[in-house]
């Protein structure tokens, strides 16, 4: 009997339990510890951000499904990884951090014969001063700060039907943030919505970005061939803001925020400050802040984990300059080289590098985009992974599955207004997400799948994707047929 | 690119010092055609099913690639 044990229940840590559950029979056990107790199909907070749905729509409680799937599941936070076991067994374990109801924390040991890291990214704030809920922005990184937003959305639209003007601010909030295509989505649907409540001629929308050029998107762009040319993302996304009267900032880092007032810095190096009504602003990531301990107790966390927190993996770490980074720096298991039974999968692994050339301002301050990793990836990531554990365990030789990002495509649906006639989304898909310009020597990416058009097919894919990508994470009859 | 300094231009709000917001007046922007295209429905369908064969192809050329 084997027990893999997955930490976190995002999209990563989900689908790797969910086919560990399947492909091993039950005298194997498979425990998911997660401090939240509901899956969150992150994607769609994006319209929860702006009341166009509700927490319900987006979220479900993990327990029941877990139970009815025969997994265990642990509702705890992870805090710290023994790989060696104790002085006393040399079981390996990870202690979780479980809050009893009516008493204080309780730190329990979890044994695992496998471990797969899957805790997704530390949402930090902290990194900016200012930023976050409960202070001067609003975010979409969770439901709880979705709905917040789309209350504060919500109630200056009624200001601005009163005759107020208003000015939004979306963006990135620090110099190394991500996921700027989830800023870019929440922006123009904010517009589109601005124009459903007619009060768009009262609104100024401005996105705030750290990357170099629109359309970087943490992937250092692409390239598209569309209408007879070869269009760099870049045009493609100032053209979709511009249709749009929507003002644009890059290159900026955002240093400090005060009620109502931005403060960045520029590539440049200047300073600037900006007023807001209202501003969504993402923070950067890091690691959740997981230790490790060798048998004696002695803490070997740098043994594991890269500065950022995030777990290193079969890539290459070796520093070296933009212009000798390579597609086979990324890796492919996601298994830790020290311990061979630990794996990372999703946000938690760390990236060998950025995949954007990195800039850094006069003042040394680094800005420019940090790598994504986005649903589809993540989700791939978990199943391959599942996938050579279950191998492992069932005793089948052969070397270990692999989903390197620079030979994993991504598909990206980036709704840009809700409305099953009226609306639009832009839609990408890109292969690989790492370019690789040993393979594609010019523009680093296949332009056979690497693609990008507007219209309302794509938000009637968005719409379905919502709706599938729920019901398989519910584990409803037929889920594996669902990609990922 | 179209660079101006715009605090307070438009919103009539406290100015502030900013730095360069560039307005995209300069940016590629959509004729009437594409946009009627871009909601026309017998097209979207058409589109539909072309972006959806695009991402199977692409799941598809992933998966040979990892066996």
């Amino acid at each position: 009997m084997s027990r893999v044990v997955v930490l976190g229940a995002g999209i990563a840590g989900h689908t790797a339990a969910s086919y560990l559950r399947t492909w091993l029979d039950k005298t194997h056990e498979v425990v998911v510890v997660s401090p939240q107790s509901n899956y969150n199909w992150v994607p769609s907070n994006i319209w929860l951000g702006l009341g166009l749905m509700t927490e319900e729509q987006v979220a479900f409680p993990l327990a029941p499904v877990y139970s009815k799937a025969g997994i265990r599941f642990e509702q705890a936070r992870a805090v710290a990884i023994h790989p060696e076991g104790s002085a006393d067994s040399a079981a390996p374990y990870v202690v979780v951090e479980k809050r009893i109801p009516g008493q204080s924390v309780e730190r329990i040991p979890i044994p695992y014969d496998y471990l797969i890291n899957a805790t997704g990214p530390k949402l930090n704030f902290a990194a900016t001063e200012g930023l976050g809920p409960g202070k001067h922005t609003v975010s979409v990184c969770t439901p709880d700060h979705a709905t917040e937003a789309a209350k504060e959305f919500l109630a200056l639209v009624e200001r601005m039907k009163q005759g107020a003007r208003c000015r939004f601010v979306v963006g990135t909030g620090h110099g190394q943030c991500t996921c700027q295509g989830a800023a870019f989505e929440y922006v123009v649907n904010l517009e589109f919505e601005l124009r459903q409540h007619g009060v768009r001629d009262k609104a100024e929308v401005i996105f705030l970005t750290n990357e170099y050029e629109l359309g970087d998107f943490g992937m250092d762009g692409a390239f598209i061939r569309r209408n007879g040319y070869i269009t760099p993302t870049n045009i493609f996304t100032e053209s979709v803001l511009a249709e749009r009267d929507i003002w644009s900032i890059t290159r900026a880092h955002v240093r400090k925020i005060e009620k109502g007032r931005v403060f960045y810095e520029t590539l440049a190096g200047e300073e600037h400050e900006l007023t807001f009504d209202m501003a969504m602003l993402l923070p950067p990531f890091a690691g959740v802040g997981l230790q490790a301990f060798d048998r004696a107790g002695e803490e070997i966390t740098a043994k594991l984990f890269a500065p950022n927190g995030f777990m290193k993996v079969d890539a290459d770490y070796t520093q070296k300059p933009y212009e000798q980074w390579k597609a086979a720096d990324w890796p492919r298991t996601y298994q830790c080289p020290t311990y061979p039974n630990i794996f990372a999968a999703g946000i938690a692994f760390a990236p060998p590098h950025p995949i954007s050339r990195p800039h850094t301002s006069p003042k040394g301050t680094p800005i420019f985009a940090t790598a994504p990793r986005t649903g589809m990836p993540s989700a791939t990531i978990g199943r391959v992974v599942a996938r050579s554990i279950a191998d492992k365990v069932t005793g089948k030789e052969g070397p270990l599955h692999a989903a390197s990002m620079a030979e994993l495509g991504a598909a990206c649906v980036a709704s840009s207004g809700s409305s099953l006639l009226k609306g639009t989304a832009a839609s990408m898909t890109v292969f690989p997400i790492v370019p690789d310009y040993e393979r594609y020597p010019k523009y680093g990416r296949d332009l056979k799948y690497t693609t990008g058009e507007i219209g309302l097919a794509g938000h009637w894919i968005k719409v379905i994707l919502h709706y599938m990508f729920l019901y398989k994470a519910r584990l409803h009859p037929g889920w594996r047929a669902i990609p990922e | 690119m179209s660079v101006q300094q715009v605090d307070g231009w438009k919103s009539g709000k406290e100015s502030a010092t900013v730095g360069e917001i560039n307005t995209n007046v300069y940016a590629t922007q959509p004729t009437r055609f594409t946009l009627f295209m871009r909601t026309f429905l017998p097209w979207q369908l058409w589109r539909f099913f072309s972006i959806n064969l695009k991402m199977i192809l692409l799941i598809g050329r992933e998966k040979h690639l990892h066996k």
